[in-house]
C-alpha cells in the first residue's frame, strides 16, 4: 500500500470500529505441523463487546471456552472451570489483543510489531512481525487479512519460530446485534 | 506456574502414596513384549491433553507419530494452535525441536521425555511373568528400573514404574481398534498427571 492508502486505511479501520458495538462470529481454526499429512482442525464461535467482554469458545473436536471479561480470565475446560488459568493467560492475552487490536486499529501502532501493509484485490494484508527478542520466541509473524467491504479481519494466520502456522477464518459475521449479557457466563 | 513446577521438581520427595504388593510367583522366561498403540507408522495419534502438576492444569492438543520402529515425534500444543514442546523421543533419551522458553529446562524435559519414552516404546524385553485366567503381568528392566505390564485378554491395560513402592502408572482405556481412546498418566511420587483423550 502508498502512504495514502495506509492512511485511508487505518482511517476506515478506526471509523468502522466507533460504529462496532459488538460482533459474533464463527471460526475454523487449522493448525498446521511440519511433520503430519493433515492439518489439525477445531471450529468455535466468537463473541465480542467492545466493553471488553470477548467469549471464545472451540466446540470441536473438543469443548473448550474462555472469556474475557473485567480484566479477568474465565476458562472452561470440557466442564472444569478456573477463573485464572495461568498457561492460558498468556496466549489469551495476545489473542484479545489480536482480536479487540484489530478492530479499533490499536494494533497498527503497537509497540510490540513491526507492521507492513500490502493488498489484494478483495483484502487488506497486514503483516506484524515481533520487534523483541522475547516476541520473536513465540511468534515469526502474524499475517491479518481485512475484508475490504467492511474493514473487519476475516482470517489471521500466525507463524511460529519453526516455521509451523495457524489459521484462524472467520465466517457468519454479524455485526451490532444483541449480544446478552449472559453469554459472557461460563 | 513454570517457575513453580521447576522448584516442586527439584524438591521432589521418596515418599509414596500408596505401598506396591509385587505378585508373587513369576516364572522366570525370557520374551518380547509390544504395546502396539502407537505404533502404526501411518497414523498420526492426536490427543486433548490436561496436564496437571502441582495444582495447576496446562490443557491443549497432543499430537504423537511414530518415525520408526523405535522413535516417536511428540507436540504439545495450546488450544490457540501454539507450540509449547516438540519432541522426538528415541530409547537414550530425547532430542529437542522445539520447546517454549518457559519449559525449556532440563528437569522438566527429562520427566515428561521419559514419561513419553515408557508410554510409546514398542517393544520390551520381558525377563519373567505372571499368568492367572486371561490376565498376564510381564516383569521387564528399562534403563535400570523395574517396570511392569499387565495385560488382559491380550489388551494392554497398564504400565507400572516399580521401585519398592509404586512410582508411576499408565492406565490405558477404552481401546478400540488397537488405539486407547482414553490414558492416564500419574506419577505416585510427585504431583504430576497427564490425561489423553483422542480426538
Amino acid at each position: 500500500m502508498s502512504d495514502a492508502e495506509v492512511v485511508n486505511f487505518k482511517n476506515k479501520v478506526t471509523t468502522e470500529s466507533k460504529a462496532l458495538q459488538s460482533l459474533s462470529a464463527n471460526f475454523t481454526q487449522t493448525k498446521h505441523i511440519s511433520f503430519l499429512n493433515k492439518p489439525i482442525i477445531s471450529t468455535g464461535k466468537l463473541y465480542l463487546k467492545t466493553d471488553e467482554k470477548l467469549r471464545w469458545e472451540y466446540v470441536a473436536p473438543t469443548k473448550y471456552t474462555v472469556v474475557f471479561k473485567n480484566k479477568k480470565l474465565l476458562v472452561n475446560n470440557q466442564g472444569k472451570q478456573s477463573t485464572v488459568d495461568l498457561a492460558a493467560n498468556k496466549q489469551f492475552e495476545k489473542l484479545s489483543k489480536l482480536i479487540s487490536g484489530s478492530i479499533n486499529g490499536n494494533l497498527f501502532d503497537d509497540n510490540e510489531f513491526v507492521v507492513s501493509y500490502l493488498q489484494t484485490n478483495a483484502d487488506y494484508l497486514i503483516k506484524l512481525t515481533p520487534k523483541t527478542k522475547d516476541l520473536a520466541k513465540y511468534i515469526k509473524e502474524i499475517e491479518l487479512y481485512f475484508n475490504k467491504k467492511d474493514q473487519l479481519v476475516k482470517q489471521s494466520k500466525m507463524i511460529e519460530p519453526n516455521n509451523d502456522y495457524t489459521i484462524i477464518t472467520f465466517s457468519d459475521k454479524k455485526i451490532n446485534q444483541p449480544i446478552h449479557d449472559s453469554v459472557f457466563n461460563l | 506456574m513454570i517457575r513453580f513446577l521447576i522448584y516442586s521438581l527439584c524438591l521432589v520427595s521418596f515418599f509414596s502414596c500408596k505401598s506396591y504388593q509385587p505378585v508373587a510367583d513369576f516364572k522366570a522366561k525370557r520374551q518380547v513384549i509390544e504395546n502396539t498403540y502407537f505404533a502404526d507408522l501411518e497414523q498420526e495419534y492426536i490427543y486433548a491433553v490436561t496436564i496437571s502438576a502441582f495444582k495447576n492444569n496446562v490443557s491443549g492438543l497432543l499430537v504423537i507419530k511414530a518415525i520408526d520402529n523405535t522413535k516417536h515425534r511428540i507436540l504439545l500444543a495450546t488450544e490457540f494452535g501454539n507450540t509449547l514442546l516438540d519432541l522426538t523421543i528415541t530409547p537414550n533419551g530425547y532430542i529437542k525441536n522445539y520447546a517454549m522458553a518457559d519449559l525449556d529446562r532440563k528437569i522438566i524435559l527429562n520427566v515428561l521425555a521419559n514419561d513419553f519414552f515408557v508410554l510409546l516404546n514398542k517393544k520390551w524385553e520381558s525377563d519373567a511373568f505372571y499368568s492367572i485366567k486371561d490376565k498376564s503381568i510381564y516383569k521387564v528392566k528399562i534403563k535400570n528400573k523395574k517396570y511392569f505390564l499387565s495385560y488382559s485378554k491380550g489388551i494392554l491395560n497398564t504400565i507400572e514404574y516399580v521401585n519398592r513402592k509404586k512410582k508411576l502408572e499408565i492406565h490405558f482405556e477404552n481401546v478400540f481398534q488397537d488405539s486407547a481412546q482414553q490414558i492416564k498418566l500419574k506419577h505416585y511420587n510427585l504431583d504430576l498427571s497427564i490425561d489423553l483423550v483422542r480426538i
